[in-house]
Parts: C-alpha cells; sequence; structure tokens
C-alpha cells in the first residue's frame, strides 16, 4: 500500500507525518518495525521531537534514521552478496573527484574494499529491490528480488518518508517495490522544492497515478501554508504547478522589499541579520559572500591506509585524524603544495599518481579564500523558517525571480526550484540586496524597477 | 526452524568437523569423542543466558593443539610469510539454519541470507582470531626466538590475549548486533549438574537461580526488593536490637556519642538479586530436594529444565542441549524422561529444536536411530538416510543394542542364538587373552542393511573389525552379495558355510561327528549328528556349550573353518 502526500512549504509536514504515524502506531501489532525517515540528521531530530510530542515516548518498534542508514543497514548490507555479489561492508563519503576516469578509478578501488560510497547507495539499493531492474533480466534472479522483499515484509510494518523530493528516481522506485509488497508506505515532500533533481519525483507521481493500481493512493495535495504570509504567496505561486497553488493561514502581514549594497547602513544590517536567527542566503558563494558547508572531508581510504600502516607506533585512528588536521590547517596556512609534501615526510608515505591526484584535489577543496559575509546557501535552507529572510541577488536568481523569457526546459528547473525555496522560507519579511559587486548601477536601477513592478518596495531601515 | 549444519574449525579436539543436524539429534559416540566439546562449540555463536557472555572469550586451551604446534613449528622452520600467516590458529564455529518458514522466522534470520555455490542458506559465524596478523607473527617470532625445535616450546605460549572474537553473518562479515541475536538463544542442560540441589546448606542451585533471576519481571524484582529491606527493618524494630542501640544512648556518661550512634541503622547488605534468590532451595514434598536421591534429583532437573526452555516465553529460536539424559535413573525414571522428551518434541513449536547426548541405547530406539549423529574420530555421520529396513528391524526389537554394533572395535555377527551361545563359549574358553569381542546375533538371515550401516561408521578405520558369520542355505546370489563386502573392505571378514547351516559343517568339523554323537547319544555319522541338532535347536546347543565347560571332562569341540577364518581374522 503505497500513499503519496504533496504539501507546500510550511504546510506542517513533519507534524501530518508524526500524526500519521502515531494513529497507524497505536492500531499495528507491534511485533514488526516502523520506520521514519529522512534526509538528514537535523531532520531526524525534528521528527524525534515531534514524535515524542505525539507518543509521549518513542517505543522500541519505531526506528527514526535517515534514508541512507536505512538502505545501507537493512538493503545493503545484507542482501547485496546475494542478489548482486558483490559484498560492502562500510560506506565512505570521502569527496568523490570531478574527473570521470579518477572518479571510476576510486569507486572501483572502494569496492574492491568492500566499501560502498555514499552516492551509491540508492542506485545498489534499486539493484536489489526493483525486478525491473536490467540487471534481474532472468525469473530466477527476480525470484531473488521477491525473496529479499518477502524477508524485509516479515519485518517492516511500514515506513514513513519525508521530504521525498530529495530522493531520486533509483531511490523512489526501492521504496515503490516496497510499498506494492504489501509494506505500508507513506511519502511526503513537497516537488516544489526539489533542488537536486527537479523533475523525479513529479514524474515517479505522474507514473504512479497513471498506472492506476489499486494499492497506490495521491493524497489530496496539502496547500496551505501556515508560514508564508499572503503577500509573499502572490510571488511564490507562480513558481508552483498547476494545483500547488498556496493559500496562506497566517494572519501575520508580510513585506516584499529590497536593500542596495551602497546604502551606508548596509554592512550593520547585514551583519546584524547574519549574527541572529535570521536566515541569508545566495545560490552560489562568491568572492564576497561564502556559504557554510556543511560536509567534513576526509583522506581517501586508501591513504588513511597507507598513513596508518606507517611506522607510528600510536593508536591508527588517532594518528590519521590528527594527520587530517595537520594538513587541513598546512593547506591553508601555506597552500596545498607545502601540505602535501609536509604529509609525505612525516608519515614516509609512497604514492601512486592516482593517490597524489587525490591528494591535490582534496587541498583545493579545503581551501578557505576569505570572504566578506559568510552566509547560507540556498540548498542548505530547505526545512528552515524565520521571521526575516534576505536573498542575496544574483543573475540566475533574478532571472528566475521576474520570470523573464523563460525557454521550456528552464521551467520548474533546479534554479526555479532554488527560487520557490528561498521565497518560502520568512513568516514576515523578505528583503532582497542588490550587491554593486554583483551588478553594475545601471543595471541595479533596471532591477529595480522590475522588482517593483511585482511588489516590492525599498526598505525603510529605523 | 532449526540448525541445519555446524562446521568446527581448530576447537579443542576438533580440527575440521563437519556435523548435519535435524530438529531433533541424538548424538552419540564413544567417551573422549568430542560430544560435551561439540556443545560448548555450538553455544559459541548463539546467544546464551545474560550471565554467561563472558564465555565467549576464549582462552588458550580452546585451541586444538595440533594446530597451534604446526604454528610454531612453520616459524621454527622458517617457512614464507604467506604461509605463517595462513597457519595463525583460528577458531571459526559456522552454524547454517534450514529455510525460514514464515514471517516471524523470516525476521530472526532473513538479513543472514548467503548464496553458497548456488545454495540459499542462512548462515553466521563465530570468530576467535587475532586483531591483527602481523602483530601475532612478530610476537610469536620474538616469542620462539633460538627455538631449534618444537619440543623446546610449548603449546600454551600461544598469545591469546591479542586475539578478540566476532560473531559475523557470513553474507558480508559485518558483526551481528546484540539486539539481532538475542533471538537465537542455546540452551544447555550439562553433564556435571550432579551437584543440583547438593549438600545440606542449602548451596547456591546456580541453574535455578538464573531461572529466577531471568524469568522474574522488573516488578517482581521490586516487590522481593523491598520485602528483602522490610526483612532488616523488622531486625531494626526487634527489641533487642533496640536495647543494643539505647545502651549506649543512655549512658549520660558519653553525650556526644549519643548524636552519632542516633545516626545508625541497621540496614540489609545490599546484596545483588542474585544473591538473594541464590538462598533459594527446591523443596519435593516433604522434604528438600537435596534430600533425595541422585537420580531422582536428575529427574527434577531434566524436568523443570526443559520444560520452562520449552515454553519459550521470549519467542526466539531456541536450541535446548541436554547432555546424557539418563545419568543416574533408574529404568522407570528413564522411561519417563525419553517419553517426556519425546512427547514434548512433538508438541513443540517450531522454534525449538533439541540435542541429546547419550550412551543409552533405549533412548535411541525410543527417538528413533535416523535422528542419530555418530561422533567418530574428526567425523560426525548422520543417521539419518538409514534405510527404512534398518529402522524397522529397530522398532520391532526396541531392546538392541546399536551401540554396541557401532562401536565395538571386534564386533561378529551371527544369525541366531545358537551361533551366539556357541562363539561366546569357545571365547571364553580360550583364556590366555581377555575376550574383546562382541558377538551380535541378530535374528534374521539378512546382514547387508547392517553391514551398510556399520561401514558408514568405520569403513577404512583399521582398528575397527566386523566378521559376519553366514548359513549357505543354498543361496548362492546372496552368498555373492555378501562377498562383495568383503571383497571391498580390508576390514570386514564374511564367511558362509559350505554345508547348508552351521549344524552342518559343525558335526563334520575335526573330530566332532564322533565326540557329538557321543555326546547326544545319535548314530556316529555326520548327517545323524546334525540333524539331531537341528531338529533340537538351541536346546542341543545349550547342551554342546555346558559339555564345554564340564570339570571332569571337557567336550572338545572344533570349530568349522568359517568360524576360524573369521576369529583369525579378528585376533
Amino acid at each position: 500500500m503505497i500513499e503519496v502526500q504533496i504539501a507546500g512549504a510550511g504546510s506542517g509536514k513533519t507534524f501530518g507525518l508524526a500524526k500519521t504515524l502515531a494513529e497507524k502506531y497505536e492500531q499495528s501489532t507491534k511485533d514488526k518495525v516502523i520506520y521514519a525517515l529522512t534526509y538528514t540528521n537535523a531532520a531526524k531530530n525534528k521528527i524525534n521531537i515531534e514524535l515524542n510530542k505525539q507518543l509521549g515516548e518513542i517505543p522500541d518498534s519505531i526506528k527514526i534514521e535517515t534514508v541512507h542508514s536505512f538502505l545501507l543497514n537493512e538493503v545493503v548490507y545484507p542482501f547485496s552478496p546475494f542478489i548482486t555479489g558483490d559484498i560492502y561492508n562500510k560506506f565512505s563519503i570521502v569527496p568523490l573527484p570531478n574527473d570521470i576516469r579518477l572518479k571510476g578509478y576510486t569507486l572501483s578501488r572502494l569496492k574492491a574494499a568492500n566499501v560502498i560510497h555514499a552516492d551509491n547507495v540508492y542506485a545498489v539499493s534499486r539493484k536489489i529491490l526493483d525486478t525491473l531492474h536490467s540487471n534481474n533480466n532472468t525469473k530466477a534472479k527476480r525470484k531473488k528480488v521477491e525473496k529479499v522483499l518477502a524477508i524485509l515484509k516479515s519485518s517492516i510494518e511500514s515506513i514513513y518518508v519525508d521530504e521525498v523530493q530529495d530522493l531520486n528516481l533509483d531511490a523512489l522506485t526501492v521504496f515503490k517495490s516496497l510499498g506494492l509488497s504489501d509494506v505500508y508506505l507513506y511519502l511526503i515532500g513537497d516537488p516544489k522544492q526539489a533542488i537536486k533533481y527537479p523533475k523525479e519525483l513529479s514524474s515517479f507521481v505522474f507514473n504512479l497515478e497513471n498506472e492506476g493500481s489499486d494499492k497506490v493512493k495521491i493524497l489530496k495535495i496539502n496547500n496551505n501554508t501556515r508560514r508564508v504570509p499572503s503577500e509573499i504567496l502572490e510571488l511564490s505561486n507562480k513558481f508552483c504547478y498547476p494545483e500547488q497553488s498556496q493559500v496562506s493561514l497566517s494572519e501575520t502581514e508580510g513585506s516584499l522589499t529590497y536593500i542596495e549594497s551602497s546604502d551606508e547602513r548596509f554592512d550593520d544590517f547585514l551583519t546584524q541579520h547574519i549574527s541572529s536567527d535570521s536566515i541569508v542566503c545566495i545560490d552560489k558563494k562568491n568572492k564576497k559572500y561564502s556559504t557554510r558547508s556543511k560536509i567534513r572531508f576526509s583522506f581517501h581510504p586508501q591513504i588513511e591506509r597507507k598513513i596508518a600502516e606507517s611506522n607510528h607506533g600510536q593508536d591508527n585512528e588517532l594518528v590519521v585524524k590528527t594527520a587530517y588536521v595537520h594538513f587541513f590547517q598546512n593547506v591553508n596556512h601555506k597552500g596545498g603544495k607545502f601540505a602535501v609534501s609536509k604529509l609525505l615526510s612525516e608519515f614516509s608515505l609512497d604514492l601512486d599518481r592516482q593517490e597524489f591526484g587525490m591528494l591535490y584535489s582534496l587541498a583545493e577543496q579545503l581551501l578557505e579564500t576569505p570572504a566578506k559575509y559568510v552566509v547560507s546557501s540556498i540548498d542548505s535552507i530547505k526545512g528552515l523558517d524565520s521571521n526575516d529572510c534576505i536573498i542575496i541577488l544574483t543573475p540566475n536568481i533574478y532571472k528566475y525571480l521576474i520570470q523573464d523569457n523563460l525557454k521550456e526546459a528552464e521551467i520548474f528547473n533546479k534554479i526555479w526550484k532554488q527560487v520557490y525555496v528561498a521565497l518560502t522560507r520568512t513568516e514576515k519579511n523578505l528583503i532582497i540586496v542588490l550587491d554593486e559587486d554583483i551588478f553594475s548601477v545601471g543595471k541595479i536601477n533596471n532591477i529595480k524597477v522590475e522588482l517593483q513592478s511585482i511588489g516590492f518596495t525599498p526598505i525603510s531601515l529605523p | 526452524m532449526y540448525i541445519k549444519n555446524v562446521e568446527i574449525r581448530n576447537y579443542r579436539s576438533f580440527t575440521t568437523f563437519k556435523a548435519e543436524l535435524n530438529k531433533l539429534s541424538i548424538v552419540i559416540g564413544e567417551n573422549d569423542a568430542g560430544k560435551s566439546n561439540f556443545f560448548s562449540a555450538l553455544a559459541l555463536p548463539l546467544s546464551g543466558n545474560k550471565i554467561d557472555f563472558n564465555q565467549k572469550r576464549l582462552n588458550v586451551s580452546d585451541f586444538n593443539i595440533d594446530i597451534i604446534n604446526s604454528f610454531f613449528i612453520s616459524i621454527i622452520d622458517n617457512e614464507s610469510e604467506d604461509i605463517q600467516k595462513n597457519k595463525i590458529p583460528k577458531i571459526f564455529i559456522t552454524i547454517d539454519f534450514s529455510a525460514p518458514e514464515n514471517e516471524y522466522e523470516n525476521q530472526i534470520i532473513g538479513k543472514w541470507i548467503y548464496n553458497d555455490a548456488g545454495n540459499e542458506c542462512y548462515r553466521i559465524r563465530y570468530e576467535f582470531k587475532p586483531k591483527n596478523d602481523d602483530d601475532i607473527l612478530s610476537v610469536v617470532k620474538d616469542l620462539l626466538v633460538g627455538c631449534a625445535s618444537i619440543g623446546e616450546v610449548k603449546w600454551f605460549t600461544l598469545p591469546v590475549e591479542l586475539y578478540e572474537y566476532r560473531i559475523v553473518s557470513v553474507n558480508n562479515d559485518r558483526e551481528i548486533a546484540f539486539n539481532e541475536l538475542k533471538h537465537v538463544r542455546i540452551n544447555t542442560i550439562d553433564a556435571e549438574r550432579d551437584d543440583f540441589a547438593d549438600g545440606n546448606t542449602a548451596r547456591s542451585n546456580n541453574v535455578l537461580t538464573k531461572l529466577l533471576v531471568n524469568t522474574l519481571s522488573d516488578h517482581d524484582k521490586n516487590e522481593i526488593n523491598k520485602a528483602y529491606i522490610n526483612f532488616f527493618s523488622s531486625i531494626e524494630d526487634t527489641e533487642s536490637f533496640e536495647k543494643i542501640v539505647s545502651s549506649i544512648t543512655d549512658d549520660d556518661d558519653f553525650d556526644n556519642i549519643k548524636d552519632f550512634v542516633n545516626e545508625i541503622e541497621c540496614i540489609p547488605n545490599l546484596p545483588n538479586l542474585k544473591s538473594i534468590i541464590s538462598n533459594i532451595t527446591l523443596q519435593y514434598g516433604d522434604e528438600f530436594l537435596y534430600q533425595k536421591g541422585l537420580g531422582e534429583r536428575n529427574l527434577v532437573y531434566i524436568l523443570i529444565l526443559f520444560a520452562y526452555y520449552k515454553s519459550n516465553e521470549n519467542q526466539s529460536f531456541n536450541l535446548c542441549c541436554i547432555e546424557e539424559p539418563e545419568a543416574h535413573l533408574s529404568v522407570n525414571n528413564l522411561k519417563l524422561t525419553t517419553d517426556f522428551i519425546f512427547k514434548s518434541v512433538e508438541n513443540s513449536s517450531s522454534l525449538l529444536q533439541t540435542i541429546l547426548s547419550t550412551h543409552n541405547p533405549s533412548v535411541i530406539n525410543k527417538l528413533k536411530l535416523s535422528n542419530v549423529v555418530v561422533i567418530s574420530g574428526n567425523k560426525a555421520v548422520n543417521l539419518s538416510n538409514v534405510s527404512q529396513k534398518l529402522l524397522n528391524y529397530l522398532r520391532k526389537r526396541p531392546n538392541f543394542d546399536i551401540l554396541k554394533l557401532l562401536f565395538a572395535n571386534k564386533v561378529i555377527l551371527v544369525e541366531g542364538p545358537s551361533e551366539e551361545m556357541l562363539l561366546n563359549s569357545f571365547l571364553l574358553k580360550k583364556n590366555n587373552y581377555l575376550n574383546n569381542i562382541e558377538v551380535i546375533s541378530i535374528g534374521q538371515k539378512g546382514y547387508k542393511t547392517f553391514l551398510d550401516i556399520w561401514l558408514e561408521l568405520n569403513k577404512n578405520n583399521s582398528k575397527k573389525l566386523i566378521g559376519v558369520v553366514r548359513d549357505f542355505d543354498n543361496q548362492q546370489n546372496a552368498k555373492d552379495e555378501h562377498d562383495q563386502y568383503d571383497h571391498n573392505n580390508a576390514n570386514v571378514f564374511v564367511r558362509t558355510t559350505c554345508g547348508y547351516t552351521l549344524e552342518n559343517d559343525l558335526a563334520m568339523a575335526g573330530d566332532n561327528t564322533e565326540n557329538l554323537s557321543n555326546l547326544f547319544d545319535v548314530d556316529n555319522n555326520a548327517t545323524a549328528v546334525s540333524n539331531h541338532m537341528i531338529s533340537g535347536k538351541t536346546d542341543g546347543m545349550l547342551k554342546l556349550c555346558d559339555a564345554m565347560f564340564d570339570e571332569e571332562s571337557p567336550l572338545v569341540i572344533t570349530m568349522p573353518d568359517h568360524i576360524n577364518d573369521i576369529l583369525a581374522a579378528l585376533s
């Protein structure tokens, strides 16, 4: 059984999920497990808190995990050897190089060491659970898949997945297989916010509807928003799919304003908002505005092993971590070349060409150029809200904001969705920053005119 | 659901040992064959009592000594490092579960599904091995510096502090979380249980204590604790105790002591729940259980424990092992116990598997020969494929001693009581060495079924010999078939009479004709003698045997050739 709930920004998705789950739990037999899955650890905590409110205490048979952790522990680790013959018993989040050959090389080195990369988890899970996957092209193979589905069904009562717009088609297909095998599946998300995979959730839902299975129910779309004031909805609704325009339940009066960097109080204004609860975002970092990157890097496992195997005489894990910290500091202090040579001499490392490449590309990624302001990327503010949301305008965002001559392919694409996300974070004030370092003065004047035509006014600072 | 296969490597007496089990298995074997080791090996990959968890960490005496020595020799001989690494002693115990039959079983073992060369199995493994192969190599090399031969080094110097244990799912080599493993449990009623309820000092009944501690609910535990504390409060409240305290406080000489002393209270020694409960012992009728006899105590022990383990309140898979249920039990109690076990297993849920070890043939016969696993040498032979003919034979003869057939070092099979008497008497007469030959009468003419099962266990084992004494009965085909066994096996000796039956050959051997015609008072020719014996059957033979032991003039009998051959072969 599959139920799909589309719900827009600020509609109380987490609350809704927790409520449905709690109801289902009360009715269930409690000898199987109920999973509540989401994308990040922060989101996990949100669900945890909501469920605690609903149920008082979270019983052992309800497990809250990230989608990755669920797929790794319940699907990939136990069943990959049985279905595909590949054995995985560890996973890695090491950043993959962009060069395709190097990337392929890294992935295959990882696989030989039984390590699965986080980016591969969805694809591998699909191989295991999708009878229609090209790998499962014989009757015998499909029978094996069905066997695994039967095993999973015997211990899983239901799965509730939040933020499904962040899943790609592979992951969605995996859950669909489970849902069609009589594990109750509840998917909730907002295709309007699908930044990572802009088209996949919508086409997935579209196909589900067309298949017309009686095991699938697309629930009535929730277009209410408790957060976004109606004044702002007038703008953000232009970015909604048909039938997904939102209605505001908020009684706060919203405001759309802009501020120019030439304003003498601009610096105070921005710094104050950055250090407070407000959301300050930009689509992509630049010289003046850097974005907090939440990803923690590490050495490639291959290199970690070589460090550990060097004759250091101390605890392996500790030595590797310290080496990384020093490397990081050296990169920022004296550059990549220096850091790499220091690392090599300290541990007498003998690296091949590929490994050198990995180290240098890691150094590049670690280099922080000092920027004037540290703000958030739009990708990272998903799910958050605040009284004030400040968007640093860039050419891309501007183009989409005024929906200026957009091509067919650009509608509902990644940037389109980034705009929707940025517009729907605020409970009250939406402020656009016009920065002279980004746009020329002449351009700024044009922009001001356009903005005014869609409802913006210059900000009046106290 | 049950454990189908067990493979044990390098643990105690085993080097490489594989056994197939059934839902109910009866393990038999001679003393020191490794039966107890088999049970303790099974306990390693499974969840036992909470209290015994530490026993999964093995020590050096749990290793097979030959394996340790072969490793040491490899180091002393300076073999290549790859070879040395291969020989590092590691203990592995691998178990395969049968395919799950319902959702609940899928929950317990589904994630351990493993493709073994096209066969689908559910497999986990206990491993005891060094954390790091290189480390142990270098430590042992240091240890053996200067040793020229294996005689200079002791096996128990293997540095097992560098070892750790893991219980993993074989399909991905990942450790199994405690939460998952606790659903596959083992419970053993072991052989050295005689001190259960022994002694008059109300000694801690280990098993009973564990049982109670494990089954008490939290609420019950609280109640017990409260009661225990109240017990001590009531001591405080007794007059005598108050007197002791007040004698100090009423003494006016020491005012400043009063405040100090008033703080004194009587509180219990705060033992943990286990020691509180260990002060319980069992009653049986009006007596303490420990006042009853050893056999009675054993009976109670088995009944309670098996019933408890079978009841399976926590709904996990339960492997219940009972060592030698027959110990100390009289005929009646043994019957009761075997019946109890048999019926309990029949009525049990699919989550119970039972393994017994026994030295008693009636236990085997009752619980079926097809459930038997024989441990001998480094091998285990599962008799589940034993022929239906043999099973039926045993069912018709519940007292047949199958163990003698399987384990005696020297066995002679004969057709009936006449032959049996004759051979036993003859062997008894030979007083220049101990008779170590078992003569077994099987009461029928065909020996093939018995030879088949004997060979399953003892084929190619030169220390085990079997002889078969046959009557010709004019059946050339039968003779040829039986002779095949002799031709194909160096330790099987089949001999057939030349004449029709034993009596014919016996009547003609040596001087028997004359001696026997005198004894039986019949005509002095072979035909008359043999006819007399054939018609009189065992009576005639009995008279003959008695005559062999006559004190004044013992009858001298020459054994027919076919019997002589066998006796010679077996000596």
